[in-house]
């Protein structure tokens, strides 16, 4: 009997291109719990931070600060808060840093072993349910204080063929937003200023690539300038399209800025 | 029943009779390299895949009993993913996938007698990461498997994939383009599957001439009637970290101009 039970598993008709079946089968846990009865809260933990997302005239871009904060000291101002799923996903991480790259993690994973064992791509309900299964998965380590994550996540849709942009709350409940989104300790000092921008100045969905990409440096700029916990390096922006995702440059972005032109 | 030796060895035997009369006529997969990366290439049943992507830098092309292939193919893309999120993806290669699951499972189907074997062979290519070197493992149904040098290739019988193999070494050039790699994949195809039907005798396959080019024309032919062109690439300039990518029908155009141009003239002569 030893260990015939894993190796079958491997064979994996059963899976339906569940990643997290397989990893279970394996006798793996892809998001272990932390134990942190009793924590009390007087961990202090790394989390602080701006990320914004927004829908402009030839698809979304995906922006963050780099800092990454721990109660009021900086610890590390290189951090990536923008990260790549697959060739039609961002997520965009606020919130504890652990939780967050293996929640992005297991996701990457999860819409590629769907797409390679399966043979189509997964759909877009079928990856907002993935992502929001796992933020109910991790309640546990959110209301311990250690582990809450809300990630804004921004995905390509094939069948509608455009961009869509989606924000998360702790227990997993997701909300589509039309025109921006934004999360983490700066976003209150902008969500006003992307109101106003797009209330009353110039439709952000009318933007050029140009104008966007300015807009949001600028509003990392702002939530920089009141939120201590943002900042850093040259913030990360991603460009989703139908041609997939693009990491804009640092010298693209620093030609571009978000200083007064 | 089988508890005497010899007989163990007679229903092994059998068994090799068996799968190889039921491999014999499958389409071969034929794998070379381009100057971007690697190139699979098959001809499939309608309604049939037989080139799959397995993980980054991974793919599979397969002859053989579909529910076979299908097997094969989940062992390795389950065991690639597991293996790359406890790991990392540079942790997933071909020579670990093969020497320590995929072959042995295979053995140990083909050995139990009273199981059913993988009536399956397949073509396995990885993408190095630095060189530009890539490997092709050839599995058998046995759960032997072989690498060559720059080219690869699975085929209904021992001849046939040695027949690809030379077709290959002796027409593609030193770093060839994606057209260039795919006519000498079609060529390759039809030489190999004109090979498992005209099988020498086994004490002749050494002296055996290559077949002549209105063989292979008239090989390509005969399959371009029941079967259609398929094939992918493992290109090192993609931009994510999945580097396959499924050629389009325009890019397969090629593959037709290649079959027309070595269909035999109709001269009375052919067969």
């Amino acid at each position: 009997m030893d260990d015939t039970s894993s190796q079958w598993a491997l064979y994996g008709a059963g899976f339906r291109g569940d990643f997290l079946s397989l990893l279970r089968a394996q006798g793996m846990s892809p998001m272990p719990a932390l134990n942190a009865d009793g924590a009390d809260g007087a961990l202090q933990h790394t989390e602080s931070t701006t990320v914004l997302a927004l829908r402009y005239k030839d698809g979304a871009l995906i922006a963050g600060d780099r800092r990454a904060v721990a109660g009021s000291a900086i610890m590390y101002d290189r951090a990536d808060k923008v990260l790549e799923i697959d060739e039609r996903s961002v997520m965009a991480i606020s919130g504890s840093p652990a939780a967050a790259y293996e929640m992005a993690r297991v996701l990457e994973y999860s819409f590629r072993y769907y797409k390679r064992s399966q043979l189509q791509e997964m759909s877009l309900e079928g990856k907002l349910r993935a992502l929001s299964q796992l933020i109910k998965e991790n309640l546990g380590m959110a209301l311990q204080g250690i582990g809450g994550v809300l990630p804004i996540f921004a995905a390509y849709d094939n069948l509608a063929g455009e961009t869509r942009l989606y924000f998360y709350d702790a227990l997993g409940a997701q909300f589509e937003m039309t025109d921006f989104a934004a999360a983490g300790s700066g976003s209150v000092w902008i969500r006003g200023a992307l109101y106003y921008e797009n209330r009353w100045r110039q439709r952000i969905a009318d933007l050029d690539r140009r104008a966007a990409i300015q807009l949001t440096q600028r509003m990392l700029q702002a939530a920089a300038h009141f939120d201590s916990a943002t900042g850093g390096g040259t913030p990360t922006v991603k460009c989703l399209t139908e041609d997939g995702v693009e990491t804009l440059s640092e010298e693209t972005l620093t030609a571009i800025g978000g200083s007064d032109v | 029943m089988y508890d005497e030796p010899r007989r163990w060895i007679q229903a092994l035997e059998n068994r090799v009779q068996y799968v190889e009369k039921r491999l014999r006529s499958g389409s071969p997969v034929v794998g070379l390299p381009y100057n971007n990366g690697a190139l699979l290439f098959t001809m499939r049943p309608r309604g049939q895949q037989k080139v799959y992507e397995v993980y980054d830098r991974l793919a599979m092309g397969a002859l053989g009993h579909p529910a076979d292939v299908e097997r094969l193919r989940m062992i390795a893309v389950n065991l690639a993913h597991v293996e790359g999120f406890a790991r990392s993806a540079d942790d997933v290669t071909l020579q670990r996938l093969l020497h320590f699951t995929i072959a042995p499972q295979i053995k140990q189907a083909f050995d139990e007698i009273y199981r059913s074997p993988f009536i399956a062979k397949c073509l396995m290519a990885e993408l190095a990461p630095k060189a530009e070197q890539t490997q092709f493992f050839t599995v058998n149904f046995d759960g032997n498997f072989s690498s060559h040098d720059r080219f690869g290739a699975a085929a209904g019988t021992q001849d046939a994939e040695e027949t690809a193999l030379h077709a290959m070494e002796s027409r593609l050039s030193e770093s060839p383009g994606l057209e260039e790699s795919l006519r000498c994949a079609v060529y390759a195809w039809g030489a190999s599957f004109d090979a498992a039907f005209n099988e020498a005798d086994d004490d002749r396959i050494e002296e055996r001439p290559p077949p002549s080019d209105d063989a292979v024309g008239a090989a390509l032919a005969k399959a371009a009637e029941r079967l259609l062109p398929e094939a992918a690439v493992l290109d090192h300039t993609l931009s994510g970290k999945a580097k396959y990518r499924k050629l389009t029908k325009e890019e397969l155009r090629v593959v037709e101009e290649a079959a027309e141009k070595l269909r035999p003239k109709e001269n009375g002569q052919d067969r």
